[in-house]
């Protein structure tokens, strides 16, 4: 499955599933790199960086902040 | 030839009649601009006292592990933040069940989940205003659905400045952080806002941690408060000694939710907290707190606080625009302090007293006062300095303990932080 880091807690990671629902992972299991707003794959327990769909949403949502901002 | 004049003549008056009614618009628009944003190195006078009319009502609505502060005062009303995701609902509720309609400003101070989950419901559900949010963004969902809520109402967004002010019925607003936009932590991109209501004044903080809470003290606003709502759900990684005692608040306020996971509030807030008499309040305890002012006297949930206001009449360290450490008192002043010191590292203090006078140091640890051979009784120089410097053992417990100086005749005492 795939999720976004929200924030940082201490030692654990507050990340975004797909349908909205929060999950809190230790930053342990985490690639040492990995940080806020990063896309995760979750695959059978191992967990890695999607560092170009992380990159694609970051442009979207700056897009939009773009358009939005006085 | 007449007919011909006479149409000149009409066409002349249209002109006219359509400059008049781009200039009425223009000036309509400049009007329509509530915030006044400031000129760099202009900051308001934040002293002036204003007569104010009814009463002011914040309410620290209950959305557990998250914050949402609504603020009203006449006919307007404000909302900072709207708490998780999955408040949207409880939040708008709240505000409608008081019979409100429309929000004339919403504050999300950070692109967290848990300050901005909620507002997208909120914006779609209400009337609004005028959105302020920090230049700072989030690759979630929760953060995506709030920037559409608010392209479906047709609004934009109004970055937060520092030294902006808005008005809130006879309530000021004084945006006083962030004062970056690039920190690692968005933490500490939350949006900071003193409020003054007549005498009384409080200090909103969203997450803003102490790397943040320095900057504020560093650009030398009033940070004196009633009231303060702690930084990050009182962890302990806001909250700094130096920014409680600026702030020197009766009042402080936890938005926290019950057996949180994250330990919030943190046992060393409350130690701080405890150690300077602050009354304390915690909605996971309590529920949503309501608290009143009638520009002088405070309420919480209806029962009057004791507000220190003689702490506030003479005490001129807090309305010193200076970027000094000092601390007065007396003849004896502190120069230079470690007022946080990791275990294991030196502390140190540099005092100014009387020249060529003895002056003895205490520090105070759980164990009681250290018998360390750093610390004992020195003889100022001829400009009444003197330093000690001491380590820290890497065995101390985190939290806060007291240095005690004493000598001709006086007595200060300062607490520091050991991590």
């Amino acid at each position: 499955m795939k999720v976004i880091i929200d924030r940082f807690e201490e030692n654990i990671a507050v990340c975004e599933k797909e349908n909205r629902e929060m999950l809190d992972i230790e930053k342990s299991k985490l690639p040492s790199n990995a940080k806020e707003g990063d896309i995760l794959i979750i695959d059978d327990g191992k967990i890695t960086v999607d560092k170009e769909a992380t990159k694609n949403r970051a442009k979207k949502i700056n897009n939009l902040m773009d358009e939005l901002f006085k | 030839m007449n007919r011909l004049l006479k149409s000149f003549n009409t066409r002349k008056s249209n002109y006219k009649i359509h400059i008049i009614i781009l200039s009425l618009l223009i000036s309509l628009t400049l009007i329509g601009c509530e915030m006044i944003v400031p000129t760099s190195g202009d900051l308001p006078d934040d002293n002036v006292v204003v007569n104010v009319d009814g009463q002011l009502t914040v309410h620290f609505i209950d959305v557990g592990q998250a914050d949402a502060i609504l603020i009203q005062n006449k006919n307007q009303a404000m909302l900072i933040d709207a708490g998780n995701n999955g408040d949207g609902d409880l939040v708008t509720e709240y505000i409608k069940d008081l019979g409100i309609n429309k929000l004339d400003y919403v504050i999300g101070t950070h692109p967290h989940e848990d300050h901005i989950g909620g507002l997208d419901i909120v914006i779609a559900s209400l009337e609004i205003g005028e959105v302020i949010l920090p230049k700072v963004t989030s690759n979630t969902k929760t953060f995506e659905d709030v920037l559409n809520s608010i392209k479906n109402k047709g609004l934009s967004i109004t970055e937060a400045v520092v030294g902006s002010t808005f008005n809130l019925g006879d309530a000021k607003n004084l945006i006083i952080g962030p004062n970056g936009n690039d920190y690692s932590d968005k933490n500490d991109s939350s949006i900071v806002i003193k409020l003054t209501f007549g005498k009384n004044s409080f200090i909103f903080t969203g997450d803003a941690e102490e790397k943040s809470e320095h900057e504020i003290i560093e650009k030398g606003f009033d940070l004196s408060a009633d009231v303060l709502k702690l930084g990050h759900h009182g962890s302990h990684s806001s909250t700094s000694i130096e920014f409680l005692e600026k702030v020197n608040p009766s009042i402080a306020i936890a938005m926290c939710g019950v057996d949180n996971k994250y330990g919030h509030p943190h046992i060393e807030t409350l130690d701080k907290l405890k150690s300077k008499g602050i009354q304390f309040y915690r909605t996971d305890e309590l529920g949503t707190i309501i608290i009143t002012s009638d520009g002088n006297t405070i309420k919480v949930n209806g029962k009057e606080e004791t507000i220190v206001n003689e702490k506030k009449e003479d005490d001129s360290s807090n309305s010193d625009n200076s970027n000094s450490n000092s601390e007065n008192t007396n003849g004896l002043t502190i120069e230079n302090f470690t007022d946080v010191v990791n275990r294991g590292d030196n502390a140190t203090v540099t005092i100014k007293g009387n020249p060529d006078e003895e002056y003895d140091i205490t520090v105070y640890y759980s164990s009681g006062a250290s018998s360390s051979k750093d610390l004992e009784r020195k003889i100022s120089d001829n400009n009444g300095n003197i330093t000690w410097t001491w380590k820290v053992s890497s065995n101390t417990k985190p939290g806060v303990y007291k240095i005690k100086i004493e000598g001709y005749g006086e007595t200060l005492e300062k607490q520091f932080e050991v991590k």
